[in-house]
C-alpha cells in the first residue's frame, strides 16, 4: 500500500473520501467469526438463516461497522486517529454481494490543539441501498 | 440450536444495572492480522510489525474495528449466558477508541447490562436493551469504552 496522508489543511466540509469496495466472502465471515469471538449462527448457518426469514447467512453487523471504520483509515492515512465511531445497521447484507463503503466530511474543527473532522460514513448494497449507517470522528495532522 | 427461554420485560428491570461480567485478554499478533484479513484491511500498522514500530508502537496495532468487534466490545455475546434475550438485531453502538492496542498488551474488559426500555413501534412493542463496556490496558489507562444496544423483536 503505498504510504499517503491527508493533512487538516486539505479537507473541506461537504468533501467525499475514496470509497472502498469489498466484496465479502463466507470465508470472510467465518474468519471474522472465530476472531471477533462471535459464533452466532446466523451468520454461517444458512438453515439458521433461512429459519429467521433470510435468504442465506447474513454479514455480522459489527465487520460492517468495521468496513465504516476502514473506508476512514484507508482515506487519511496513518497518521490520522479515529476518536469515535457510531453505526447503526438498518438491513441485511449478504456474502458474496459487493459491498460499497462510502463517507463525506460533515465538519472541521480545531480543539485543546487538536485537527478534529467529522464525517458520515455509510454502506450500500448492490442496488446501491444504505444498509448500514455511521459517523466518524478523527483527528488529522497539519502540515 | 435449542431456543433459550427470554426473560421478560419486568425480569429484565429487575436485573439491569446489577449484571456485569470482567474479563481478561491477551492481545496475540494473530489475533490482529486474522481481524485484518476478514475486513480486507493490508494496512502495514496491523501486518508488519517493523512499520508499526516506526510509528511509535510497541508491535501491531488493532485496526479501530477491532474495538467495535465482539472480541472486544460486545457485551450482548459477553452477558447471554446470563441473560437470555431470545432473537434480537444489534440496534446500533457507538465507541470512543482512546489509545491505540498494541499486540503484547493485556485488556481488562467490563460488560455491563446498564438498562431496558420499551417504545411503541408499529408492529407492537419495540424493548431495547443498552450495555456499556470499557476497556483497560495493563498501565491502567483506559483505550476504549462503548455504548450499544439490542432491539429485541
Amino acid at each position: 500500500m503505498p504510504e499517503h496522508q491527508v493533512f487538516f489543511e486539505e479537507v473541506n466540509e461537504g468533501d467525499e473520501i475514496t470509497p472502498i469496495k469489498q466484496k465479502i466472502t463466507k470465508k470472510d465471515l467465518v474468519i471474522y467469526a472465530v476472531t471477533a469471538g462471535d459464533l452466532y449462527e446466523l451468520h454461517y448457518d444458512k438453515d439458521t438463516a433461512t429459519a429467521q426469514g433470510f435468504k442465506d447467512v447474513i454479514v455480522h453487523g459489527r465487520l460492517k461497522s468495521a468496513l465504516l471504520a476502514r473506508v476512514v483509515t484507508d482515506w487519511m492515512g496513518n497518521d490520522g486517529k479515529i476518536t469515535k465511531l457510531t453505526c447503526n445497521n438498518r438491513g441485511a447484507d449478504f456474502p458474496g454481494d459487493e459491498f460499497t463503503v462510502k463517507g463525506n466530511v460533515t465538519g472541521k474543527r480545531q480543539e485543546n490543539g487538536e485537527n478534529i473532522v467529522e464525517l458520515d460514513v455509510w454502506g450500500e448494497n448492490p442496488e446501491g441501498k444504505k444498509t448500514t449507517f455511521g459517523t466518524a470522528i478523527a483527528t488529522l495532522p497539519s502540515k | 440450536m435449542a431456543e433459550e427461554t427470554p426473560l421478560t420485560f419486568e425480569e429484565l428491570q429487575e436485573k439491569a444495572g446489577k449484571l456485569e461480567v470482567v474479563e481478561t485478554l491477551d492481545i496475540e499478533k494473530s489475533m490482529i492480522r486474522n481481524f485484518a484479513a476478514a475486513i480486507g484491511d493490508t494496512n502495514p500498522l496491523y501486518n508488519d510489525e517493523e512499520y508499526a514500530k516506526g510509528k511509535g508502537h510497541s508491535s501491531i496495532i488493532a485496526p479501530p474495528g477491532f474495538f467495535t468487534a465482539a472480541v472486544l466490545s460486545s457485551a450482548f455475546t459477553r452477558l447471554r449466558p446470563q441473560l437470555p434475550l431470545g432473537r434480537g438485531v444489534d440496534a446500533g453502538g457507538e465507541w470512543d477508541i482512546l489509545l491505540p492496542v498494541a499486540a503484547g498488551d493485556t485488556l481488562t474488559n467490563t460488560f455491563k447490562f446498564v438498562d431496558v426500555t420499551q417504545e411503541q413501534g408499529s408492529k407492537g412493542m419495540k424493548t431495547f436493551v443498552k450495555f456499556e463496556t470499557t476497556h483497560v490496558n495493563q498501565k491502567g489507562e483506559m483505550v476504549a469504552r462503548s455504548r450499544s444496544q439490542l432491539m429485541r423483536f
